[in-house]
């Protein structure tokens, strides 16, 4: 009785009618009803087969204990299966039925790392569920416990192999029952997402485990080997898992080369310290408004930090152009082939170079290098398109009037279906809705000056000039192309780009 | 040159060995088929099949080396097989002789067909690993001969874990042996004192190793428990390290391929002269073997040459030919530290910043060595020795170049690193016109006292 009054003043909170559970009592009850059920199963289980090896449990118990208190790296591309569910299944075969209830709830109960006591318990008290539940079904499709050797492969099989599968299937079951059970009360729109994120890895896992398990097994009792099948099975499956480990480090070094060739590039370019960043991020949020997929976000965003690449090779004196003539146009009409003939040899970015390539693509097909137009240009491009002019007309310095981020997309907005995608357009549009984007800017003082070349207007000039748009006539001096024709006439006084003296000393 | 021809005749001499008692192997197998149990056929013919696919799916691990640790499991895990079967050994020898041959020599056609490979490397691996299996064969039967009569057949101390502990061990054995049968076997390079320690390289190939002798004979037991038609699958452990070795190698590469860009960003944009920092990186990777530097600090070192000018990415105009030797010494220094700056930004390259930030101090002007790391001094000469030469035949220049360079030994740079450049030269045959054996003297005595510094 007083137990009762205590909960309710602890952990209920009554809203008219209906009880809801504080989440601290909820986890204690889960623990409770699964400590039954653990007890239960684990009864039946002994009843049918009561046979246990200490001994062998022992051994498996630390076994398993040393495999979950050992670090885990990112699950990013795990090949192998995870150690611990394999012993604790492996355990029912070779110790007896109530093994894999032991082996699961020791070892979860006193894994060495830092956990808070309910979590200890709760998974503790999941993973004796899960042994007894295995161990259980187990026995009761008639495997056997402590085979020893001298049996033959038909009853290897048959009393060993398939009661293991099936208990192995059936604790996997429960594992994500009892999760799915206990993120339901939590957060009831968190399931869908659980399971969408456990199946995957689960398919691949599943057999490998199982087979893994089955080896440990047969190879210690009706092998003879006892704990020495641990080294045998065990032990490579411990070097390819630190293999893998050696791999995640590998894959760091490599994205390390990419962001160093961007420092190489910012180290050439001072004038665009912090560009390449800012693009990948605008861009990264555009591609998740976009509804891109992970891979294509992948590419989109290490195209963004390298689209400019090739402007490290444009010769000094261009890159610090103070106006756009002919000879800026055609030096900086190179640089995205530039740019793809400088990464075509590093094997794991070909998928990023057509992104690169036509990031100075056109909507109405009069940008460079190859005058694409529409959806022929590749949509991270565009994207990327956006995010470039959208960064050079926000991030400039005092004395080029940055305009504000409304501003910039108006003026994009007005861009858009000539020279930008106006999907992209909208993109940008809801990604500004959606929240600030206050990113910082390091500008030195004399770069005030120079000519940046993700303008838009830069874009103007040069679909203007088009050296391949009409042969027949000698190239048009560039700045004869008056900007305010393209540029928004309303406020031509007000333009940014007033400060780059693009009419007048050519 | 004379290491080349050496190892060439022991391959064909050894290539000859093993296609002679092939023949014979298969000849007797035909004259006297042994007369198995049909479970024993079956084993066989997996092992057979097994080892066709495994020798066939081959890692790269790079620098020429390449290894197909499904094939030799599946190979060793026969050979631990046919040992245990206790047949007559004029029996079971010739069959796992056939049986190894014939499936390398499928596998071996398959590789060929894509081109991959060299065919003699192919011939080599398949040779020092037919050796090994037979090795493994050999010493497991003559273990079981030793022991007393009266034990179980098959096994050694009766059934259980001493007999399978013995076979790991002699798989353990017989997989480094394979490696280093194929270390010996390997074209040196040519004329580089190879002080890189056996050690060294096993350090690398260790883990692959035990992995692949721990499947074999978990191969071997689980095939007289279960049965053979499983045996793919219980060659899962070596499966999934294959793949994990995969993806490492590939994941080298691919950092490699980027280092080789960045060293190339200074070519494509004029600053350097063409391939300049690839032949840095290759000399200063050649002087650090002769300082006895091991697989890791040279790949280190490699990496901090191929990437030592890319500080000059930031100059408003390039220096003519992109020697940094003829500049100021205070521009060279700054040129190292935005290098340096460059490295600095990502974690994994950072621990090279300092090498290649001081790559331009003076030997001279250093306290102590510590402020001048062994890689960041031999870059430097590195560096200064494809300034003066990169790519002129020219012995004459060379020979003048080198004198230069010593002349500045002690000030400019460390005397140590420069005698070691002159090994390494001297040693490649760079020095004197082919063949003719020792150091020609003609150079021009040099006329200005210290044209470096």
């Amino acid at each position: 009785m007083s137990t009762t009054t205590g909960r309710a003043r602890v952990g209920r909170v009554t809203h008219g009618s209906t009880v809801v559970l504080s989440p601290a009592v909820r986890t204690r009850l889960l623990i409770c009803a699964l400590i039954v059920l653990a007890a239960g199963c684990g009864v039946l289980a002994h009843g049918i087969s009561p046979d246990l090896d200490l001994g062998g449990v022992a051994v498996l118990t630390t076994l398993a204990l040393v495999s979950v208190s050992l670090p885990t790296r990112g699950s990013r591309g795990h090949i192998g299966p995870s150690l611990t569910p394999v012993v604790q299944i492996a355990a029912i075969p070779i110790g007896g039925a109530l093994a894999g209830l032991i082996v699961g709830a020791v070892s979860h109960l006193l894994i060495a790392r830092r956990q808070r006591l309910a979590s200890r318990l709760f998974n503790a008290s999941m993973n004796a569920v899960m042994g007894a539940v295995a161990g259980l079904l187990y026995v009761a499709v008639g495997g056997v416990t402590g085979q020893q050797s001298g049996v033959g492969p038909l009853d290897v099989i048959l009393h060993l192999g398939l009661p293991l599968v099936l208990a192995f299937l059936v604790s996997t079951l429960v594992n994500l029952a009892v999760l799915y059970l206990r993120l339901g009360w939590d957060r009831p729109d968190s399931r869908e997402a659980f399971v969408r994120a456990a199946l995957p890895g689960l398919r691949g896992q599943l057999p490998i485990s199982v087979l893994v398990a089955f080896l440990f097994a047969v190879l210690w009792g009706p092998g003879g080997l006892q704990m020495f099948a641990a080294v045998l099975v065990l032990g490579p499956l411990a070097v390819a898992h630190w293999t893998l480990a050696q791999d995640e480090a590998e894959r760091s070094s490599q994205e390390s080369t990419v962001t160093t060739l961007v420092a190489t590039f910012e180290t050439a370019n001072p004038f665009s310290v912090g560009h390449p960043d800012r693009v990948a991020e605008l861009s990264a949020r555009m591609a998740e408004e976009l509804g891109l997929s992970p891979g294509e976000k992948a590419v989109l965003a290490h195209a963004a930090r390298l689209h400019d690449v090739g402007l490290i090779t444009a010769s000094s004196t261009r890159r610090s152009a103070r106006e756009v003539d002919v000879d800026y146009l055609v030096e900086i009409s190179q640089h995205p082939d530039v740019g793809v003939e400088i990464l075509q040899e590093i094997g794991f970015l070909a998928p990023v170079l057509p992104a690169i390539r036509h990031h100075h693509e056109r909507w109405d097909g009069r940008g460079y290098p190859s005058g694409l137009a529409g959806e022929e240009i590749p949509l991270a491009a565009r994207i990327i398109a956006v995010a470039d002019a959208f960064d050079a007309l926000t991030c400039a310095p005092p004395e080029r009037q940055p305009l504000t981020d409304r501003r910039a997309l108006a003026r994009l907005r007005e861009r858009a279906g000539t020279h930008l995608d106006p999907h992209a357009v909208d993109a940008l549009g809801r990604v500004l809705s959606a929240g600030p984007w206050a990113p910082t800017m390091l500008v030195r003082a004399d770069d005030a000056r120079l000519v940046n070349h993700d303008d838009p207007v830069v874009s103007d000039l040069y679909a203007d000039w088009s050296p391949e748009g009409d042969e027949d006539e000698p190239c048009p001096d560039p700045a004869s192309a008056p900007p305010a024709s393209v540029d928004s006439p309303a406020d031509p006084a007000r333009s940014p780009h007033r400060a780059v003296p693009l009419s007048g000393e050519t | 040159m004379r290491t080349v021809s050496r190892t060439g005749v022991l391959t064909v001499a050894l290539l000859l060995l093993v296609v002679v008692v092939t023949i014979a192997s298969l000849v007797r197998f035909v004259l006297d088929t042994p007369d198995y149990t049909p479970l024993m056929w079956v084993s066989l013919v997996m092992y057979g099949l097994t080892m066709t696919v495994g020798e066939a799916t081959r890692v790269d691990l790079g620098a020429r080396r390449s290894v197909a640790p499904l094939g030799l499991a599946a190979g060793m895990a026969t050979a631990l097989t046919l040992a245990g079967n206790e047949g007559p050994i004029t029996q079971d020898g010739p069959v796992l002789l056939a049986l190894t041959t014939v499936s390398m020599g499928a596998a071996g056609v398959l590789v060929a067909r894509t081109g991959t490979e060299s065919v003699e490397s192919l011939l080599q691996q398949a040779m020092a690993r037919t050796l090994v299996i037979v090795a493994l064969f050999l010493s497991y039967r003559g273990l079981l001969a030793l022991q007393p009569a009266g034990q179980e057949t098959g096994h050694l101390f009766g059934r259980g874990w001493p007999d399978a502990a013995a076979m790991v061990v002699l798989a353990l054995v017989a997989t480094f042996a394979s490696f280093a049968v194929l270390r010996a076997i390997r074209p040196k390079q040519v004329g580089l004192p190879h002080r890189v320690s056996l050690l060294d390289e096993l350090g690398d190939v260790w883990p692959l190793s035990a992995v692949t002798a721990l499947g074999a004979v978990m191969v071997c037991l689980m095939d007289g428990l279960v049965g053979p038609v499983l045996i793919p699958l219980y060659l899962l452990p070596v499966v999934l390290m294959q793949a994990a070795v995969q993806r490492q190698a590939e994941q080298r590469r691919a950092t490699r391929s980027t280092l080789d860009v960045l060293g190339r960003v200074t070519d494509v944009a004029g600053f350097t002269a063409p391939g300049h920092a690839s032949r840095v990186a290759a000399m200063s990777v050649r002087m650090g073997r002769v300082f006895g530097l091991g697989e890791r600090d040279l790949r280190d070192l490699e990496t901090a040459a191929l990437v030592h000018d890319i500080g000059q990415v930031g100059l408003s105009r390039p220096i003519p030919g992109g020697a940094t030797t003829e500049v100021s010494a205070l521009d060279q220094r700054r040129l190292a530290l935005s290098a340096g700056g460059i490295l600095a930004r990502t974690e994994d390259l950072s621990r090279l910043a300092l090498v290649v930030s001081r790559q331009a101090v003076r030997y001279r002007s250093v306290e102590s060595l510590d402020q001048a790391p062994l890689a960041g001094r031999i870059i430097k000469v590195a560096n200064a020795w494809d300034d003066l030469i990169g790519t002129d035949p020219d012995v004459e220049h060379r020979i003048h170049a080198l004198q230069r360079l010593e002349l500045a030994a002690g000030s400019e740079y460390d005397p140590a690193v420069v005698a070691a450049l002159r090994r390494v030269l001297e040693q490649g045959g760079l020095m004197h016109p082919a063949g003719t054996g020792r150091r020609a003297r003609t150079g021009p005595p040099p006329s200005e006292g210290d044209p470096v510094a």
